[in-house]
């Protein structure tokens, strides 16, 4: 046998050989020191790359990853007290306004039930344009989904049943793969296939 | 990369066994099945993208990346496939859409073909200055961990599949989605080109 490939030895050293060829570099290795020698070389290699040490995983790692996954929730009763809280502030920092600006509360309240009345009157208005509106657009949709089916109605009468059949399978193709299309669109992710 | 920020404990491609279980739980909304995933494979995971991007910080910052783009990816994952096979191309795609963004040379074949031309050529072995005679083992770990860093990413890429993570050429085939003997010629490739650099070191 002539001396080792250096990409044999590596195959032999992992154990990738067949049986028969490394029977024949055992007897080989027993014969020739320079390829004793470049295979010791090479374990040596392999040995130390496999021994490199791990990287540290912090210990709060998963935790990590997790609330960045699933952020976590503020539980209900803490919710409650920061909105309570808030809201306190928000009432004291009025009320101390008032006392320096030395106004009249009680006007100053008045003027704001007005102001709340008018805008809900206005939204009101706005609110019932706004249904009109959308009454007239479904109107205008189930007119145009009727002219539709009016043409396919006579369509219907000009084609004969033969040819109505194999459009209706036709229309159903191009369904179905415009439907699969759209799911591979939709599927977001690594595919393995 | 510093050693002494490395935990001596060996994670190479962890066993199949549960994960399964374990993605099927997290589909219906266990969330603590999800974590156990996590806790399985952040220490291959880690070493895989720290010693392919060489940075401790930033591999911990894409190893949690990867980790959430599997968790939204979960639903495509089919149970036919090996869970860690599956999770470890996310990785290696994800660390190449990395290089890519960085604009550092990509891991992409082309380029790697071109590469081939100045790799060292399948020899017979020669009166070589011996490594292990002049060093102890910890001085070799040093010298591969520096080599490491010299030599083409993809390359890099498959050593430490195979020889950091110790996944079989089979498994780092289906990661790359490349012939088998095309990986085994790439990994010797690493090594002898890794073996230079450590003789260049001297």
């Amino acid at each position: 046998m002539k001396c080792l490939q250096n990409k044999q030895i590596y195959l032999y050293l992992e154990k990738e050989l067949p049986v028969p060829e490394t029977t024949l570099i055992r007897e080989h290795l027993k014969e020739c020191p320079l390829c004793r020698k470049a295979v010791k070389e090479r374990k040596v290699f392999i040995k130390a790359a496999e021994s490199l040490p791990s990287l540290k995983v912090p210990p709060d790692f998963s935790r990590q990853v997790m609330g960045q996954i699933f952020p976590l929730k503020i539980p209900v009763r803490a919710s409650i007290l920061a909105v309570t809280a808030c809201f306190s502030v928000m009432l004291t920092a009025l009320f101390i306004l008032f006392l320096s600006s030395g106004q009249n509360l009680v006007n100053i309240l008045i003027s704001l039930n007005h102001s709340v009345l008018n805008f809900s009157k206005d939204a009101l208005v706005v609110s019932a344009k706004i249904s009109k509106l959308a009454v007239l657009l479904i109107k205008t949709i189930f007119q145009g989904i009727q002219q539709v089916f009016n043409y396919l109605a006579s369509l219907t009468s000009i084609l004969g049943p033969e040819l109505q059949i194999i459009l209706i399978i036709l229309s159903l193709a191009i369904f179905t793969i415009l439907l699969f299309g759209l799911k591979n669109k939709i599927l977001i992710g690594e595919h393995y296939e | 990369m510093p050693s002494t920020t490395y935990k001596f404990k060996r994670a190479g491609c962890p066993p199949l066994h549960e994960d399964k279980e374990l993605v099927k739980k997290t589909l219906a909304g266990r969330q603590e099945a999800f974590e156990m995933i996590v806790q399985k494979y952040q220490q291959p995971l880690l070493n895989y993208i720290g010693r392919t991007v060489g940075e401790y910080e930033l591999a911990l910052e894409l190893t949690q990346d990867v980790f959430i783009k599997t968790y939204s990816s979960l639903h495509s994952y089919r149970p036919r496939y090996k869970f860690s096979t599956w999770l470890y191309k996310i990785a290696s795609n994800y660390i190449i859409d990395y290089w890519r963004k960085k604009k550092i040379k990509a891991f992409s074949i082309d380029q790697q073909s071109k590469e081939e031309d100045s790799l060292p050529p399948i020899q017979v072995p020669s009166q070589e200055t011996s490594i292990y005679e002049k060093y102890e083992l910890s001085e070799i770990k040093g010298k591969i961990e520096t080599a490491l860093e010299k030599i083409p990413p993809p390359l890099r890429e498959l050593f430490i599949w195979r020889h950091i993570n110790e996944c079989s050429y089979q498994e780092i085939a289906e990661i790359k989605d490349l012939p088998v003997g095309t990986i085994k010629n790439r990994v010797f490739q690493a090594k002898e080109l890794i073996r230079k650099q450590m003789e260049n070191m001297e």
